[in-house]
């Protein structure tokens, strides 16, 4: 019963009191309470004194005193606290339109960011979609060129029976076999470069890592490209430490450096091959005296199917093999660099590209057991 | 003669290898499919098998695994796949040798004389043992305790070199030559650092090897430890 009291008291005294938290409120009442309070203070006093004391008359000092301390100081108070309720009023009110141009901006950000996970949402379903056609194109490549393989075998397992009585043929079918076997190769290179290129986009190329001596892979891979056709110029260091790369890899992509030299430099100019060991990584360097490669489009030469030259005249090829080969050096940790013209001269002919591989971390020295 | 029955169903690949191996001394017999393949195996009981891996009706793991549960001839698997997993089901299904198409004649011929000598019993110099470490050269295969190992060609052809003197002090001279020819003398500085990385891939213990061991001041034994 007594907290049922407290409870119904409490509630009224903090109903009347939620007022006075308002500013505006304390200083309408302040305004008017403080000067009347003054006002009666004063008056109250004077009628006191002159009527208590009998010493002041009860006339015209009465009311002077009156008018000076119960009117003019209350007015003066008044007056003061009219001024700062105007203050506060305009700050009140700035206040309000701050949070209701505040509110709008709110629900404007929340129509923006709603409207952005809705656009976030459709990019990511055009991304998935992009992938999944991504996707299909790269199991349609792989179907196809899987499918290429078993004519492959055919066609190169009966030019390998055909040429085995090349004595017996007329030259002029040897000269179409023999033909035939180079174009047969090539389409098998193909084939080879569209499946590990489908294989790496896909994740699914396995490196095989080790040390692997960069002199004896770069002259096999000149002997299997060049052979003797074409001057070469050596700059190789006495000492070339071994580098930590995919062997077959390496010399795929070597490979396919001075193809490339060789078939975009005229035969009678020399295709040199530098190689630099530097403090932690060799490189080599194929440069060729072709006609080199415009500013333009080095940044270029490494997408997929883009051609250095187009048109009749252009060598045969299909855009692959420097952007493959890229893709194979950096997943070594490698770096493939393109330095174009070879001279100073900004109009100068010559390409080099170049491969730089980490150096096999030096072993630590073996013990007296091992 | 040996005689080699081709279990696939491209005729056209079926009748070139025929005719290649045929011109190489062999007998040949074709099937089209797995069903005429086990069929015919049965029947003639050749010395090895050429089976492709994708037919129609019975695919050739199937056939493979049916040839298994019966005889245990020599199976080369053809095939158009070539990832790893594909090569592993391969060979965990009893397969003697997993070629990839496109592939040469040639190489498949020498992949056939190197399986029908080993069958024979002359193993030669092709199929090396040092205690739980085989080396088989014509497949390029390193098994240690039944586990493939994956080595690179450079460490492949170092320790076939190595194996191939087994109990043989190699000195780093020997061991460059071997493994790049003699026009690569300044390989030989780094000789220690390729040993290094190969006992990390075929040792237990690198640090305690069973395998390879380093006589200083000489060079490198084969020796297998028990």
């Amino acid at each position: 019963m007594i907290s049922r009291l407290i409870n119904r008291y409490k509630n009224f005294f903090s109903g009347k009191f939620q007022k006075l938290n308002d500013t505006n409120f304390s200083l309408k009442l302040i305004h008017w309470l403080l000067p009347v309070f003054l006002f009666l203070t004063a008056t109250f006093y004077e009628i006191i004194e002159h009527g208590w004391k009998h010493t002041e008359p009860f006339t015209i000092s009465l009311s002077a005193e009156i008018v000076f301390f119960g009117i003019s100081g209350p007015a003066a108070i008044a007056l003061v606290i009219g001024y700062m309720r105007v203050l506060v009023k305009s700050e009140t009110d700035a206040r309000q339109k701050f949070e209701v141009l505040n509110r709008k901006l709110e629900s404007e950000v929340g129509e923006r960011t709603a409207l952005l996970a809705e656009r976030n949402q459709q990019l990511d379903d055009a991304n998935r979609q992009l992938k999944r056609v991504d996707e299909m194109k790269s199991e349609f490549v792989s179907l196809v060129s899987h499918e290429l393989r078993a004519p492959l075998t055919a066609l190169n397992g009966g030019l390998e029976v055909a040429l085995q009585s090349t004595d017996t043929l007329p030259p002029s079918s040897r000269r179409i076999l023999e033909a035939m076997v180079k174009e047969s190769d090539r389409l098998t290179r193909f084939v080879q470069t569209i499946l590990d290129v489908s294989r790496m986009e896909a994740g699914n190329l396995t490196l095989n890592l080790g040390p692997v001596a960069v002199s004896p892979v770069l002259h096999r891979a000149v002997e299997v490209v060049l052979g003797s056709r074409r001057e070469l110029t050596w700059n190789l260091p006495d000492q070339i430490p071994p580098v930590w790369a995919d062997e077959v890899y390496f010399e795929q992509i070597l490979r396919n450096l001075l193809r490339n030299a060789d078939k975009y430099s005229p035969a009678e100019t020399s295709i040199e091959i530098n190689i630099e060991v530097c403090e932690d990584t060799v490189s080599v360097e194929v440069a060729d005296h072709g006609m080199g490669i415009p500013l333009e489009s080095q940044d270029k030469i490494f997408e997929r199917f883009h051609r250095g030259e187009t048109g009749e005249s252009a060598p045969p090829g299909w855009g692959l093999g420097l952007y493959f080969a890229k893709k194979l050096t950096e997943a070594q940790n490698g770096k493939l660099r393109l330095r174009s013209p070879l001279t100073l001269d900004t109009e100068g002919p010559g390409s080099a590209f170049s491969i730089s591989l980490p150096i096999v971390a030096d072993e630590p020295e073996e013990g007296k057991n091992v | 003669m040996y005689e080699i029955l081709m279990i696939d169903d491209d005729l056209t690949l079926g009748g070139l290898v025929s005719e290649f191996l045929t011109g190489q001394g062999y007998t040949t017999r074709c099937a089209a499919n797995g069903h005429i393949g086990l069929r015919n195996m049965f029947e003639r009981k050749p010395d090895l098998v050429v089976l492709d891996v994708t037919m129609p009706q019975i695919d050739g793991w199937e056939t493979i695994k049916r040839i298994r549960e019966v005889s245990d001839i020599p199976i080369i698997m053809l095939t158009a796949r070539d990832s790893e997993s594909d090569i592993l089901r391969g060979f965990s299904l009893g397969t003697d040798d997993y070629i990839t198409k496109p592939f040469s004649f040639a190489q498949l011929a020498a992949r056939i004389k190197a399986i029908l000598a080993r069958k024979g019993g002359s193993v030669g110099v092709e199929h090396l043992i040092g205690g739980n470490l085989e080396v088989d050269i014509p497949t390029r295969r390193v098994i240690r305790d039944g586990i493939t190992i994956n080595l690179t060609p450079t460490e492949f052809n170092l320790l076939v070199a190595l194996m191939l003197h087994k109990d043989e002090v190699l000195s780093n001279e020997d061991l460059a030559r071997h493994v790049w020819g003699t026009q690569y003398a300044n390989e030989i500085s780094f000789v220690r650092r390729y040993i290094w990385h190969l006992r990390h891939k075929i040792e237990i213990d690198p640090e305690h090897p069973q395998y390879i061991h380093n006589e200083r001041g000489y060079g490198y034994r084969f020796q297998a430890e028990e």
